[in-house]
């Protein structure tokens, strides 16, 4: 039987303090009928997180300017369109993602065989939760997508997801630049895709900040009510999906 | 009503409506939106509320109450000017990055093939 490729992209900005045990982990990462492939993709990181990138992949990629992590995320689904992945793990690079968590989502999207199969935090409600303030702006947006789309999402910002070819596909033509995760989702459903939620235990930021903190997740969740509302205008404007 | 304020209105709603369809086609991006969306929205609201002005005229020492309007779209207008100017110096910067690593790849693509 051919067993199916995993692309696991790795978005990095000045992570080289959790970078390089995560690649080590991800290295013995093994799954009866399924190859993985590692990407970390550097983001013009200010610190020695090439460096560790040089030490612990084979295989990387070093952006000549900080395009931000959606620009990232994409480059990685990119990649995964071109060598002709089954699916894209997106891993960050902070190391709040476990890698022993993956058997989940692989679990997850291969029996209900959605397209998209999201990591959870709040599903259970398990392991770090974040800050209070964080949590009140994710429901915030849980409730405008819940009103949008009909479907209920516990983790709309969770980086950590699984995407099949035609969320591949769909992603490597229009994928939001900034705090692009509530966004893609309302863009997968828009465009028809199915997503499933899967619970997972998250751990606290291994190193370095977050480059989301404080006035700036106001600013961003604005920026985030406004795409969404576009898109679910350009949906009912069009009728068919208006990505080019 | 006055048919200034019918034409302002007219116009306000017909410069959002275009801004919109932008966005959706994807030919702008939602943050340089917000600045139109407001400044549309504060001229609809004057266009309606003419006592308006004064009332803030007066209250902030304004002689000539309309030099208000004035001011306001000024200042948004040069805000927005730095906020461009802000942008084009990070793409100035970004497109030298590009130039230079592409210029490095090359030279790493000229060596592969001497070999």
């Amino acid at each position: 039987m051919i067993s199916k490729k995993v692309l696991i992209i790795f978005p990095c900005y000045n992570e080289e303090d959790s970078i390089g045990k995560l690649l080590m982990t991800a290295k013995k990462l093994n799954y009866p009928g399924f190859s993985f492939c590692l990407l970390p993709i550097n983001d013009c990181s200010s610190d020695g997180t090439l460096i560790e990138l040089t030490k612990n992949s084979k295989t990387y990629m070093d952006l000549a300017n900080n395009l931000g992590i959606g620009a990232v995320v994409q480059l990685g689904i990119k990649y995964a369109q071109l060598n002709n992945f089954d699916y894209a793990i997106q891993v960050d690079g902070d190391g709040q993602h476990p890698i022993e968590e993956i058997e989940k989502l692989i679990l997850e999207s291969e029996a209900s065989k959605c397209d998209i199969c999201i990591g959870s935090r709040y599903l259970k409600h398990e392991g770090f939760q974040s800050t209070f303030a964080r949590r009140f702006g994710i429901n915030l947006i849980n409730v405008l997508i819940k009103m949008l789309t009909g479907k209920t999402i516990h983790d709309s910002t969770s980086g950590f997801r699984m995407f099949n070819k035609k969320a591949i596909n769909l992603f490597s033509n229009y994928y939001p630049d900034k705090y692009p995760e509530p966004e893609s989702i309302v863009c997968a459903l828009i465009n028809g895709l199915t997503i499933s939620e899967v619970s997972v235990v998250m751990k606290e930021r291994q190193g370095g900040k977050s480059s989301i903190a404080g006035l700036r997740s106001v600013y961003y969740m604005v920026k985030v009510f406004l795409a969404i509302i576009f898109l679910k205008l350009s949906n009912s404007k069009n009728g068919i999906n208006s990505i080019n | 009503m006055e048919l200034i304020q019918l034409i302002s209105l007219a116009f306000s709603i017909t410069f959002l409506i275009v801004v919109f369809n932008m966005i959706i086609k994807k030919k702008l991006r939602e943050e340089f939106s917000v600045i139109w969306i407001l400044c549309a929205i504060m001229f609809n609201v004057f266009a309606f509320w003419k006592s308006g002005i004064d009332w803030i005229a007066s209250y902030l020492g304004v002689y000539y109450a309309p030099s208000l309007l004035f001011m306001f779209l000024f200042g948004a207008l040069i805000c927005y000017s730095l906020h461009l100017s802000k942008i084009i110096s990070k793409q100035h910067n970004d497109i030298k990055n590009l130039t230079q690593h592409l210029a490095i790849l090359e030279d790493k693509i000229r060596q592969m093939e001497n070999k």
